[in-house]
């Protein structure tokens, strides 16, 4: 039994002290992307967000929906971590991390768009409640207001929440070093973890506290998000679905980014006995709930509206969405989102890693579209049709777009060099009892 | 001891040290002296404007103005209710004197083969020698008597006339009926019924301000008909109750068979009746219902109705009009036959061959050319070989253009704001030119040049001014106080009308030819000549196709299909040898077979934002006289900057753009309860509620407000590529659309909502409500998130994606409104409601120690409004202007049903179609 357990150990804590080979020219291409991001990011800060395609009446576009996406992203490593935690289900542990830093790296995408869409990005900090000199408050009636909150809060926890977790591994990687270097570094992060039971148990009671907290943060902070939209006049924004719509596409499109980064991950490290042909059903059985949930959403959205008997929203939904100038994002929306999920039912989908690997990247493009047709499809057509305009990125939108992928993926292989990703206390734990 | 010693601590300590640190970096900041009135003029008032009365010609008919001055320098052009041109408002071209007075692009000295030389050395090459000048036409007394002593004093030289819009037609025509160039003048309000052939006498041309405003108040008050047939739609076409879409051909058949039908049945001569039957066989299988309706409606209304011919029209049509105006009693009534007061009109000297000739035989010294680009408006006249043959060559003009290109001599023309003169309205009423600023590059005015052409070599403006128009002191300051010259109007011409001159004229008609393909060519509304190549103007929307940044042709669907083209599509527009490649456009209402291309683009002069924008179409003009053009797709296509594409309602018209026929019942008021979970935010002490109503049956879509808009309030402009990117920033757009019973022009404009959908969506407090019903916008407080801009349904606001005014040269930094912000990068701006001009009315009331006047606050756009269509005032006074329009039983907030509760209301759109059709 020990060593089995001591196997497991080294096992994880090579994956970080014996890097593969292929993790270098990764990190150096993705690091490559990441300056590109910053060039193109000081570029639109210091000639303004004119060289990005919005205009009027479109003036939110690939930005925000780069925002909403990113955070959408990260609702799944605070599911599968916090909501599962909760609920008990073993399975978590070995993904958890995996996931959690997951969540972590998309809301640093996700935090950039909305400061680099600003018209005056250097002002930013007057959306944060301080105690100003000039007494002037945030609008508190302004969603935006709330989106910063929400996202702030969510941002803080789910660091508190990664890093704790992290805490003993640290300790492990700590104890396991190899160089003097490793053992002070990982010693600093590990703040002194000696493993008693003592410390064990006050670790449990505050991660589940933690835990407890960030449960109903998975809610909040993307109903939040939809109310950028839902309390806004514009057709195809103002509905009460949203909030739920919002969270069920956000956990959606989360497990399948878990999917597409866990699989890759799976191959390269050979963690086919950490994370299993059951873990991988499980997550698309999640997938496809989700789906379903989505779905429903389009669905009861669409029903409201033709049953609500107002023309706008009539002509936006079945006008505007499906056959106007941005069908195309409908359609591959419904595709996506929709039509391809439905394999899972299949148990041998389920249970193929190839085929979940293609089917998340294209539910994540999806998703994408979905945003995007939801922003800047309602936007291009409201109410006065002589206002009505049309939308094309610039260059720079899709280099930035393409550079906070690299970004992640940056951020992503950093994790995977320094920190073990897979919880090995917590697997040691669940695995072998 | 101790407790005397100042007791620092540490506390006072840092911050002592902190600020002394701050103080030690600040570096010193660059010195810029601003010099004072050593003694103050008692006029100036730093902050408050002074106003003028002046006036400028546009190809010789005068404009009245009221130009704002801000210490020296004019910020606005207003229209001077005085005026008979103007009463009170202006064109859109009006608006762009300021920035034709500031642009960067003039000339800015005197040369001589390109190298700078004095003035004086252009005074010797001048004087007493024998010189051949070419100016526009001009009404002005004072350039009348130099050309008088020219032609006396100095046999060896000669003066003429010429602008590419000429009216030789009319005044061709005129000459024929009266012995002399008269004129119609169309007095709307004598009227109820009008057909129009191809005039856009409403939106263009030296008495639109006063024809648009007079038929808007006379269908307000009893009704006038309009009837238009015409080729492509104009402001004046869509403005009529009736319109037929011709092309020149069935135009005239058109004109033959209404005039056919009023001739033989009004009380005319023989001669007359003879010519009804020639005309009834002209017009051939015309619309006879159309022609039969239209000459009903004539003829009920005889003595109050009448004919207008635009200036393009065959001059056999123009005596037609006499004819059939003559039948209809309409001259002396609604149409008054005045004598033109352009100097020389429909002589010879107003022939642009003759000069070309007479210039290029070398019997003169020295070719002046003044004020006029012929090289450009006039390629064929190969003004170059003439200039070539002449012993020398002189330009006078604002810009170094393309026929300054071809003079050795170039001579800065001084601006109409720094010049002196006299100019006449179409009526005949005198103006003094005054100026406003020194002439910034030295400019010298055209009369100063005639001046010098007899030796005068320091000639006064004011002088020569003073001196023609021959008036005491008190006089002349009255004039120059109330910008008029009292009682100078011109009589009616007192000869009789040769009928039969005019009869044999149509009798000789040869009906213009009927091609496969025909090319309207008109002036821009925008660039006018091409000679207006402003960055206001150039931006400015057509007022149809909404098309900024060059010219299109517009076709019919079928012509597209059979040409093969779709919008932006290019088209190779070809007649005689020379061929011009511009976009095209679908339009409705245009005529098959006919392509509408406006003059003006193309220009290849000094102006660089004008340069090479659109196609020059005055380089079809000759060869269409005796060409048949044809039209081939080019095969390649060419984006056309449009501020609006989609002019359909989708079914959105009642809560959009009403429009009723009058015969039908006016519309109900909208009646819903709006209950609200909010207390009403604004404050019921406020002393006023600003509020505004839109007329839309007095609008013609001309966009006077527009400019209007944008000189008083800073706005930029953005260039073709922000256009086509829907970043245009007029915060006052004219929207069209297509009603279920004609086009509908709707102003659309910050609607400063009570319960405002932009104000609770700004995290930042950035725009926020006033007590007296302003939904303002505080531009130090935006970020930028451009919510209030999404949660805008009625999508007037604009953001400043770059800073606008970065770049902007010195010259044109002068004439921004100092009493307006000039929006820096990254903020959200629109309508403020010229909340500059209300919060100095209040502060002058409140110094004045009395309360605000009623209709006291005038905002731009309604101030410069032809027909009124626009008002603004207090709604919390029931005898305001505003409120008795507010409160009538058809005013109607667009999108009333979201609740936002706009402070603009809008009138339907009524139109008067004849009863037959209805």
């Amino acid at each position: 039994m020990k060593t089995e357990a001591v196997a497991l150990e080294e096992q994880l804590t090579n994956l970080v002290f014996e890097p593969p080979k292929w993790l270098k020219p990764c990190l150096i291409v993705t690091g490559l992307i990441t300056i590109q991001l910053f060039v193109c990011v000081f570029y639109v800060f210091i000639t303004g967000v004119g060289t990005l395609g919005n205009n009027i009446p479109v003036a939110w576009a690939f930005p925000i929906t780069n925002f909403v996406w990113w955070i959408g992203i990260g609702h799944a490593g605070t599911f599968i971590s916090a909501f599962l935690l909760l609920l008990e289900q073993k399975w978590r542990s070995s993904i958890n991390r995996f996931a959690e830093a997951m969540t972590l790296f998309a809301l640093f995408q996700a935090g950039l768009f909305p400061i680099l869409h600003l018209g005056r990005p250097w002002f930013a900090y007057w959306l944060v409640p301080y105690p100003s000199t000039m007494r002037v408050w945030p609008q508190f009636r302004s969603s935006l207001t709330w989106d910063v909150v929400a996202v702030s809060t969510y941002f803080t926890i789910s660091l508190l929440f990664w890093f704790l977790g992290l805490v003993p591994d640290l300790a492990l990687m700590r104890d396991r070093a190899r160089t003097k270097r490793q053992r002070i570094v990982y010693g600093i992060f590990a703040l002194g973890w000696r493993g008693s039971a003592r410390t064990w148990q006050r670790w449990r009671i505050v991660y589940g506290l933690l835990g407890g907290i960030a449960t109903p943060l998975v809610v909040s902070v993307h109903s939040i998000v939809s109310m950028d939209f839902a309390i806004g006049i514009v057709p195809g924004w103002h509905s009460e679905i949203f909030p739920p719509y919002f969270v069920a596409g956000a956990i959606f499109s989360g497990f399948a980014l878990v999917l597409t980064l866990m699989i890759p991950a799976r191959a390269l490290y050979k963690l086919h006995n950490v994370v299993t042909t059951r873990h991988l059903d499980l997550m698309a059985r999640m997938v496809l709930v989700t789906s379903l949930i989505v779905a429903y959403s389009y669905f009861a959205e669409g029903l409201a509206v033709r049953r609500g008997h107002d023309p706008f929203e009539i002509h936006q939904l079945f006008y505007t969405r499906a056959r106007g100038p941005f069908a195309w994002a409908f359609w591959t929306t419904i595709v996506c989102n929709v039509v391809l999920p439905q394999t899972l039912w299949l148990p041998q989908a389920r249970k193929s890693a190839l085929y979940l690997f293609i089917l998340s990247l294209f539910i994540q493009f999806g998703m994408w579209t979905e945003r995007f047709m939801i922003i800047s499809g309602s936007l291009s057509a409201d109410y006065l049709p002589s206002a009505w305009g049309h939308y094309a990125p610039s260059l720079m939108d899709g280099l930035i777009l393409f550079g906070s992928g690299g970004f992640f993926l940056f951020a992503f292989f950093l994790f995977l060099r320094f920190v073990p990703f897979i919880p090995i206390r917590e697997t040691q734990k669940d695995e072998l009892t | 001891m101790a407790e005397n010693e100042p007791q620092i601590g540490r506390r006072a300590l840092l911050e002592w040290a902190a600020a002394s640190a701050a103080l030690a970096a600040c570096a010193r900041a660059p010195v810029r002296k601003i010099v004072p009135y050593v003694v103050q003029p008692p006029e100036i008032v730093p902050g408050r404007p002074l106003h003028y009365a002046t006036a400028w010609e546009l190809d010789g008919y005068g404009m009245g103005l009221v130009a704002l001055s801000h210490t020296g320098r004019p910020t606005k052009i207003e229209g001077n209710p005085k005026h008979p041109a103007s009463l009170g408002a202006t064109r859109a071209i009006d608006q762009a004197l300021i920035e034709t007075l500031y642009e960067p692009d003039r000339a800015r000295g005197v040369e001589s083969a390109g190298e700078p030389v004095s003035l004086h050395e252009f005074d010797e090459r001048v004087a007493h020698k024998r010189v051949a000048v070419l100016m526009p036409p001009t009404s002005s007394r004072a350039i009348e008597k130099l050309v008088r002593r020219i032609r006396s004093e100095l046999p060896g030289s000669d003066v003429w006339f010429h602008t590419p819009l000429s009216r030789a037609n009319v005044w061709a025509a005129g000459k024929s009926a009266f012995g002399e160039a008269v004129e119609p003048m169309i007095d709307p309000s004598k009227a109820r019924a009008i057909v129009t052939f191809s005039s856009d006498f409403l939106a263009s041309g030296p008495s639109c301000v006063r024809a648009a405003r007079k038929l808007a108040d006379k269908r307000a008050a009893d009704g006038a008909r309009l009837w238009a047939i015409e080729s492509r739609r104009t402001p004046t076409g869509v403005f009529a109750d009736e319109r037929v879409a011709t092309g020149a051909h069935d135009r005239a058949r058109f004109a033959c068979a209404i005039a056919a039908r009023v001739l033989s049945d009004s009380s005319a001569s023989d001669a007359s009746r003879a010519l009804a039957t020639t005309l009834r066989e002209r017009a051939g299988d015309v619309d006879t219902r159309f022609a039969d309706r239209c000459a009903r409606d004539l003829l009920a209304a005889r003595g109050a109705a009448a004919w207008v011919v635009g200036d393009a029209e065959p001059m056999e049509l123009h005596a037609l009009a006499w004819l059939v105006n003559r039948a209809l009693g309409a001259v002396g009534g609604p149409i008054v036959a005045t004598p033109s007061p352009i100097l020389e009109a429909g002589e010879r000297s107003h022939d642009l061959a003759d000069f070309s000739a007479r210039a290029a035989s070398g019997d003169f010294d020295l070719v002046v050319i003044a004020g006029v680009n012929p090289v450009y408006s006039a390629p064929d006249f190969d003004l170059a070989r003439s200039l070539a043959g002449a012993k020398d060559s002189a330009y006078v003009g604002l810009h170094r253009n393309e026929t300054a290109a071809l003079c050795r001599w170039l001579v800065p023309l001084a601006h109409t704001l720094e010049s002196w003169g006299d100019v006449r309205a179409d009526d005949g009423t005198g103006s003094i030119v005054q100026p406003l600023i020194d002439p910034i590059f030295g400019g010298i005015t055209i009369a100063e040049v005639l001046a010098r052409v007899l030796g005068d070599l320091a000639p006064s403006g004011h002088d020569l001014t003073r001196d023609a128009l021959g008036l005491d002191d008190g006089a002349w300051n009255d004039a120059l106080q109330s910008g008029v010259l009292p009682s100078t109007s011109s009589a009616p011409t007192k000869a009789a009308m040769n009928e039969d001159a005019l009869v044999g004229l149509v009798q000789a008609w040869v009906l213009p030819v009927k091609h496969a393909i025909e090319i309207e060519l008109h002036p821009s509304h925008a660039v006018h000549d091409g000679r207006f190549a402003t960055p206001l103007l150039l931006e400015l929307p057509e007022p149809l196709t909404k098309s900024t940044w060059g010219n299109v042709a517009l076709v019919s669907r079928a012509t597209a299909e059979s040409l093969g083209v779709g919008d932006e599509d290019v088209v190779k527009v070809t007649a005689g040898s020379h061929s011009i490649e511009l976009p095209a456009l679908i339009e409705r209402g245009q005529p098959d077979g006919v392509l509408s291309i406006a003059l003006g683009w193309g220009r290849r002069g000094a102006e660089r934002l004008a340069d090479g924008v659109g196609a020059n179409a005055f380089l079809l003009r000759e060869a269409l006289e005796k060409n048949a053009p044809t039209a081939i797709a080019a095969g390649r296509s060419e984006p056309v900057a449009r501020t609006q594409i989609n002019i359909d309602l989708y079914h959105r018209a009642h809560e959009i753009a009403r429009s009723r026929l009058k015969s039908e019942k006016p519309l109900a008021p909208d009646t819903a309860m709006r209950l609200s979970l909010y207390t009403p935010q604004l404050s019921p002490t406020a002393p006023h509620a600003w509020a505004m109503s839109i007329d839309m049956s007095r609008c013609t879509g001309c966009q006077a407000c527009v400019a209007a808009c944008n000189v008083e309030n800073n706005v930029p402009t953005v260039g073709k590529a922000g256009v086509l990117n829907d970043r245009d920033m007029h915060w006052l757009r004219i929207d069209h659309y297509e009603g279920d019973r004609g086009v509908i022009f709707q102003p659309m404009l910050c609607q400063h909502c009570d319960d405002a959908p932009c104000e609770y969506v700004c995290p930042v407090n950035a725009t926020v409500h006033s007590p007296d019903g302003l939904n303002e916008m505080v531009y130090n407080r935006c970020v930028g998130t451009r919510f209030c801009s999404n949660n805008c349904p009625y999508k007037v606001r604009r953001f400043n994606w770059f800073n606008y005014h970065e770049d902007e040269p010195a010259l044109r930094q002068l004439e921004h409104n100092p009493q307006v912000t000039v929006r820096a990068r990254g903020v959200m701006e629109k309508c403020t409601f010229c909340v500059q001009r209300i919060r100095d009315a209040e502060h002058v009331a409140d110094s004045d120690h009395r309360a605000l006047a009623r209709d006291e606050v005038v905002t731009a756009c309604q101030q410069v409004c032809p027909t009124q269509a626009i008002v603004f005032g207090d709604k919390n006074d029931p005898n305001s202007a505003v409120s008795l329009r507010y409160g009538l039983p058809e005013a109607y907030a667009v999108l009333d049903d979201l609740g936002t509760r706009p402070r603009i209301r809008y009138l339907p759109k009524v139109i008067d179609k004849s009863p037959e059709r209805a």
